[in-house]
């Protein structure tokens, strides 16, 4: 008699990291900005999920800076298995700890093994960080999986710091998008999921020559 | 909580929808299903643009003139209007995309239950001899399909159903007009459209076709070993290039796979063939790459040699000893095989078996059934007058007898222990018959002795408990 129950196992889809590094500082509680970064994020995350490339996993993690210092809201995990949580903003605009957590959550080898994809990452502010956060820009930007990402800068408003984004966002595949109100700021993120979306159907999702069109040129 | 996130479309025509959820994304954009209307299906295309827009225009206008009568294919019904670019299509109800059969969803508790849940081998077998032959009437009609992925091939819902229907049918293409144009769908296009040396044909569809028939019925991908699993994701473009050795390769073994179901267990020899000329010798050479028509047959005739097994429901080849679940290992169930010869009045003398090259009768095909799934031969192998997929003869096992019954109204089926001798007619009705020994046969002549037609002898093989 067996009591040892057989059974197969199935190819485990590629890891694709996508990383929002959102602003949730006091500034972003006023017109909306907050509430529109939230159902933007949620609505991404549902898209990834019902994305049904079999071979790919998109998995997201969300780091959010506000108050002291950066916390992983939520921490990588494949897009359909994510409860999305609303993010509160309050406090100060502490970007350099946002960066340097990035850098540790997307150089965790146990969660994102070298058969992964190179990341997308979304920075999200509206103001001036307030920490020290040039030498953890340089830090990210420079390190070996950040320097291959789609790095996106999402500049909220008037009142957003394009020097910071500018250099985040760097010359080579990335990109400083601008959402002048807060209801632009689903048809951004809108646009990066069409990015990552297209990437997934790609013969090799990591190729860097995809021609992303211009965020204004498409139709939601 | 996702948010609720509502999408319109307007056709050309002012008609007006709103996108529910996509069905399948292809090569440049995604098939939604519509809220509110089953019947039809909205492709979306990802690039917007006039220049998109007219070329799609094009293409639909060739699509409608083409003859798709018959076939299960979706046709595209009107364009979007402006700014979308994509077009309305039929679609049927009930049907999912052919993916569900070929990955498990991630964190599934066991990948056999799913396979079995799906339909098992026997089901899977039929709704891929479906595709086949529909492909195979597809290439018959000078046209190429173009796109044939997992989502652009639905199945029914209904385990007991082997339809299939094809959406997405702005691919179709006139073979005799090839185009270049890189239009295919990541782990599906053949190597040389991935890079680039063809546009599609009817090989680039045969080599999509062989990849999803390999993945619905060893639930892995034939170029994907542990070797481009495991590895940077670059490999996976090598691989899908053509450049790695297939995972079953017979003698280079760097891309060997640890997924999936052992090929012994749902891969007839004639499959395992097939695949082996598909993947092998037909990966970079297109000529070498078996035909729709190929596929269709060897299909075919591995899906009527499943028995299933009546403790656990799994499905397999009437050749194997047990059931190949280790956990039920129940020994093979008391089974008929039917096969099919050729009857043939010779000279002047009596009529005869046609014997084939090897001194054997010609067997045309077989089927077996067991006491809890009869045996049915349909109009087609039994070589009725318009050969249509209808059941004509079903046989059962009914303990120590052997129950027939004739459902075809045009065809006068009579049964005989010693062929070209008939004792009684068969009718709608179900007849039992005993057999005369052990080890004897039943014969089913579908026509007169004195004309030439097909016999079936039907033969009990006892279960292998006994
Ligand atoms: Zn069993």
């Amino acid at each position: 008699m067996s009591t040892q129950r057989q059974d197969f196992t199935v190819a485990k889809a590629r890891p694709l990291p996508v990383i929002v590094l959102a602003d949730v500082s006091g500034s972003m509680a006023v017109e909306g900005k907050i509430e529109a970064l939230n159902s933007a994020t949620a609505e991404m995350i549902a898209s990834f999920a019902e994305l049904q490339a079999e071979r790919i996993d998109v998995q997201v993690a969300v780091i959010t800076f506000g108050g002291e210092c950066a916390s992983l809201h939520t921490p990588f995990q494949s897009a359909a298995a994510i409860q999305w949580k609303p993010m509160a903003a309050a406090g100060r605009t502490p970007l350099g700890s946002a960066l340097t957590l990035a850098n540790e959550v997307i150089h965790n080898r146990e969660r994102l093994p070298s058969r992964s994809y190179r990341p997308t990452i979304v920075l999200v502010s509206d103001g001036q960080p307030n920490d020290a956060w040039t030498g953890p820009l340089e830090c990210f930007i420079g390190s070996e999986r950040g320097q291959k990402a789609d790095r996106f800068a999402v500049a909220i408003g008037a009142d957003a710091d394009l020097s910071v984004l500018n250099v985040f966002a760097g010359s080579n595949t990335g990109r400083v998008l601008h959402a002048h109100e807060a209801r632009e700021i689903r048809k951004v993120f809108r646009w990066v999921t069409m990015t990552v979306t297209a990437r997934t159907q790609s013969i090799n999702p990591d190729a860097t020559n995809l021609n992303w069109p211009d965020p204004g040129d498409l139709n939601f | 909580m996702p948010a609720e996130v509502r999408q319109y479309v307007a056709d050309t025509n002012g008609g007006r929808y709103e996108l529910h959820r996509p069905i399948g994304r292809g090569g440049q954009g995604a098939v939604y299903t519509c809220k509110g209307n089953p019947r039809i299906a909205i492709k979306l295309n990802h690039a917007a643009g006039d220049g998109q827009s007219e070329v799609l225009r094009q293409r639909m206008a060739m699509v409608k003139r083409m003859d798709l009568d018959g076939l299960p294919i979706s046709r595209p019904v009107a364009m979007l209007a402006r700014p979308h670019v994509g077009y309305v299509m039929e679609l049927i109800t009930d049907m999912e995309p052919i993916s569900r059969l070929l990955s498990p969803p991630s964190g599934v508790a066991s990948v056999k239950e799913w396979y079995r849940k799906g339909g098992g081998l026997r089901r899977r077998l039929r709704v891929l001899h479906r595709l086949a032959r529909v492909l195979s009437s597809v290439h018959g009609r000078g046209l190429v399909y173009g796109d044939p992925s997992p989502g652009n091939v639905l199945v029914s819902q209904e385990l007991d159903s082997d339809d299939v229907y094809l959406i997405d049918s702005d691919n179709l293409r006139y073979s005799s007009r090839p185009e270049k144009g890189i239009l295919f769908t990541p782990g599906y296009g053949a190597p040389e459209l991935v890079l680039g040396h063809t546009g599609m044909n009817t090989l680039t569809d045969s080599h999509a076709f062989a990849v999803i028939a390999f993945q619905v019925l060893t639930v892995c991908h034939p170029l994907l070993g542990d070797a481009v699993l495991d590895g940077e994701p670059a490999m996976e473009e090598m691989a899908f290039q053509g450049r790695l050795p297939w995972i079953d390769h017979p003698s280079d073994t760097h891309n060997r796979c640890r997924h999936g179901i052992p090929r012994g267990m749902v891969l007839s020899r004639v499959l395992a063939t097939t695949f082996e000329q598909a993947f092998n010798a037909g990966l970079n050479s297109p000529a070498d790459r078996p035909g729709m028509t190929s596929w269709a047959e060897a299909l075919q005739t591995a899906s009527r040699a499943t028995l299933v097994c009546p403790s656990c429901g799994w499905s397999f080849y009437f050749t194997g000893a047990q059931c190949p679940d280790p956990d039920c290992a129940r020994p093979r169930p008391r089974h008929a095989i039917a096969t099919v010869g050729i009857w043939d009045r010779s000279g002047s003398g009596q009529g005869e078996l046609c014997m084939g090259p090897n001194r054997r009768p010609l067997i045309v095909g077989s089927s077996v059934g067991s006491e809890t799934h009869p045996l049915s031969l349909t109009r087609e192998q039994l070589g009725l007058s318009d050969a249509k997929p209808e059941v004509a003869l079903v046989v059962r096992l009914e303990g120590a007898r052997i129950a027939a019954s004739c459902t075809a109204a045009d065809c006068v089926m009579t049964v005989a222990t010693i062929p070209g001798s008939p004792i009684r007619e068969l009718t709608e009705a179900s007849q039992a018959f005993r057999l005369t020994s052990p080890g004897s046969s039943l014969y089913v002549h579908c026509g007169g002795i004195d004309t030439r037609h097909r016999v079936v002898r039907i033969s009990v093989k006892e279960g292998a408990e006994s």
